[in-house]
């Protein structure tokens, strides 16, 4: 992985933390219907403390916009921090979830939920979707210990069962008839459908999350010298990687579920944050968080304006915004791996 | 405290057999040296004595506690290992690399002055000092090396192995290595040494150990164990070394054409 030429986690936390309040306000402010930002506590506060919405402006902001800001901030986040995880598991910084297949696994459960919710409840759709991305991540696991170097491995197994979960869905798509449309613009990403209810879910996980990966950091740090040499500083490798592997596909599988394939962020997200202030996981982890969640909310509050009324799914944006950095990463950094 | 491999046997593949009966104690204030020709088993024996590897048959303990029984924490808290080799692409200075020595002591990764300090003493005594702030890629061969066996130091085990840990230094970085090895030994630390070189690693070694096809073919003082016979026996090379005193070597390859 490369190196970092600064090394200030305080700096770009209160860089990010800033931008983080600033996102967060103009996402309050803009949509369809523009709320001045000096209406914006009082109107909050009332929602809060007298529990009623008086009128259609503290509908849309308590109903509509606020659980759509706190999923983007937690689905963000909870990206970041897997991407990070993924690109330390895998000692590659070009690594993330949607590399060991955990997303399109996923995505193949929701899209086939979506195509049968005429005969099952819409509320199975999202557990279908984390029960394949666990299926698919215990495959992946499996195949990845028969194999020989456990990251190369896992690296190989993935790509090629996602490859398999990618056919799966675009022939679902095929056979969608009326329901393509929906299923396209979904599997693309957004999160038009954010309710309190999908915060409720993402809240506890996001926080396990953040509280798990931190304790796990230390940990993680060593592992960048090889598995060989980790084992020799004290870490029971195996045991970090399955961790890891059980937090990542976890988190992703909800993730999906709530809000469709949303690409880049977990990739982006830590190798520039990484470029910024250096590798040490500890202040890297929350970091981490902080950057995904302001990039995701950023991303989603454009999604919804550019275009108003109509919106671009996030995915798009973030894909466009991710792929010239990607390319940027590739160029400059050669994709090289850390500790082989 | 001593780390005794006792007949212990190990083979990657059941047919292939690496370690045959193997005993041996590291002994604590000894220096020992483990030579032996490449492919006999000299480093699988290392990473079954610091339980990496868990041998088919026999145990390793580390004062009568069995090593396979101990958690990854608990070994590195007493066994310090020196690899033949580091990834050289690792994202950490120098400081943060032998801060990584001090894992299986820590708290939550917190970092305390302790830690610190043990860190500092540890880059001074492999004249690293100068090199903290640098990035651990930006490194030589043997400033990497140096700072491996920083990061062994700053474990503070009661056990040191080494493999072959003097093979990327130039002759007065290895002279000051094996001092240090002798002052680490005399502080009672138990040091065992993977090594290739058998003329210089002896005149620092209590005792050298000669391996051949996963066996030990003899142990002892090196005059005992590197004689012409043992040598042609291991290595299939005639070779006659004579050892003065005051670090004196004189080395006669007869085979060698003039």
């Amino acid at each position: 992985m490369p190196e970092t030429r600064l090394r200030r986690p305080g700096l770009v936390m209160t860089i990010l933390g800033t931008l983080l309040l600033a996102v967060l306000m103009i996402s309050l402010m803009t949509g369809s219907i523009a709320i001045p930002p000096q209406e914006i506590g009082a109107r909050l506060a009332k929602v809060v403390t007298q529990w009623r919405c008086d009128d259609s402006t503290d509908q849309i902001l308590w109903m509509t916009r606020l659980p759509r800001i706190m999923l983007a901030l937690l689905v963000g986040a909870t990206m970041g921090m897997t991407g990070l995880a993924s690109q330390t598991l895998f000692r590659n910084p070009l690594a993330s979830p949607y590399i060991m297949g955990v997303s399109n696994g996923a995505a193949v459960g929701a899209v086939i939920g979506l195509l049968a919710s005429s005969f099952v409840p819409y509320t199975l759709v999202p557990v279908l979707s984390v029960c394949s991305g666990l299926t698919v991540s215990f495959l992946v696991f499996l195949l990845a210990r028969r194999g020989g170097h456990f990251g190369q491995s896992l690296l190989l197994a993935g790509m090629a069962i996602s490859a398999f979960c990618s056919s799966l869905t675009a022939g679902a798509l095929y056979v969608a008839g009326e329901r393509l449309q929906t299923l396209v613009f979904w599997l693309m990403g957004g999160l038009w459908q954010a309710t309190w209810r999908d915060v409720l879910v993402m809240l506890p996980l996001c926080v396990i999350c953040l509280i798990a990966l931190r304790l796990l950091a230390p940990a993680m740090n060593v592992s960048l010298t090889g598995d060989r040499t980790a084992r020799d500083l004290g870490v029971n490798v195996v045991r970090l990687q399955r961790q890891l592997l059980v937090l990542i596909a976890v988190a992703t599988s909800v993730a999906v579920s709530l809000t469709g394939v949303i690409g880049f962020i977990g990739l982006v997200v830590p190798h520039l944050l990484r470029l910024a202030m250096g590798a040490d996981h500890r202040h890297l982890m929350p970091v981490t968080a902080l950057g995904g969640a302001v990039l995701l909310l950023g991303a989603d509050t454009l999604a919804r304006t550019v275009v108003a009324p109509a919106e671009i799914p996030v995915g798009i944006l973030t894909a466009l915004i991710g792929a010239p950095v990607f390319l940027w990463m590739l160029l400059r950094h050669g994709g090289g791996r850390a500790g082989e | 405290m001593n780390l005794t491999a006792n007949d212990i046997s190990f083979a990657y593949h059941q047919d292939r057999p690496i370690l045959n009966e193997v005993s041996l104690t590291v002994q604590a204030g000894i220096v020992t040296a483990l030579f032996g020709p490449n492919g006999c088993g000299k480093s699988t024996l290392l990473k079954c004595l610091n339980g990496s590897l868990r041998p088919s048959s026999g145990c390793v303990t580390l004062d009568d506690e069995p090593v396979n029984g101990m958690s990854s924490a608990e070994v590195a808290r007493h066994v310090a290992v020196v690899p033949q080799d580091m990834p050289r692409n690792i994202p950490f200075t120098v400081h943060q690399m032998v801060m990584l020595g001090r894992y299986a002591h820590g708290q939550m990764g917190r970092e305390s002055a302790e830690d610190c300090r043990i860190v500092e003493s540890a880059l001074s005594r492999v004249d690293a000092n100068t090199l903290g702030n640098r990035f651990f890629s930006q490194l030589s061969g043997g400033e990497r090396q140096r700072i491996a066996i920083a990061i062994a130091l700053a474990q503070q085990g009661k056990v040191l192995l080494l493999d072959e840990p003097a093979s990327h230094l130039d002759i007065s970085h290895q002279l000051e290595f094996y001092r240090l090895v002798r002052q680490v030994a005399s502080e009672g630390q138990a040091v065992l040494m993977v090594c290739h070189d058998i003329l210089l690693a002896p005149l620092f070694t209590d005792r050298c150990v000669l391996m051949k096809a996963g066996s030990i073919l003899e142990a002892g003082k090196a005059e005992d164990v590197l004689r012409p016979a043992n040598l042609a026996h291991a290595y299939g090379c005639h070779a006659e070394i004579l050892w003065g005193r005051h670090f004196e070597v004189q080395a006669r390859f007869p085979e060698v054409p003039q």
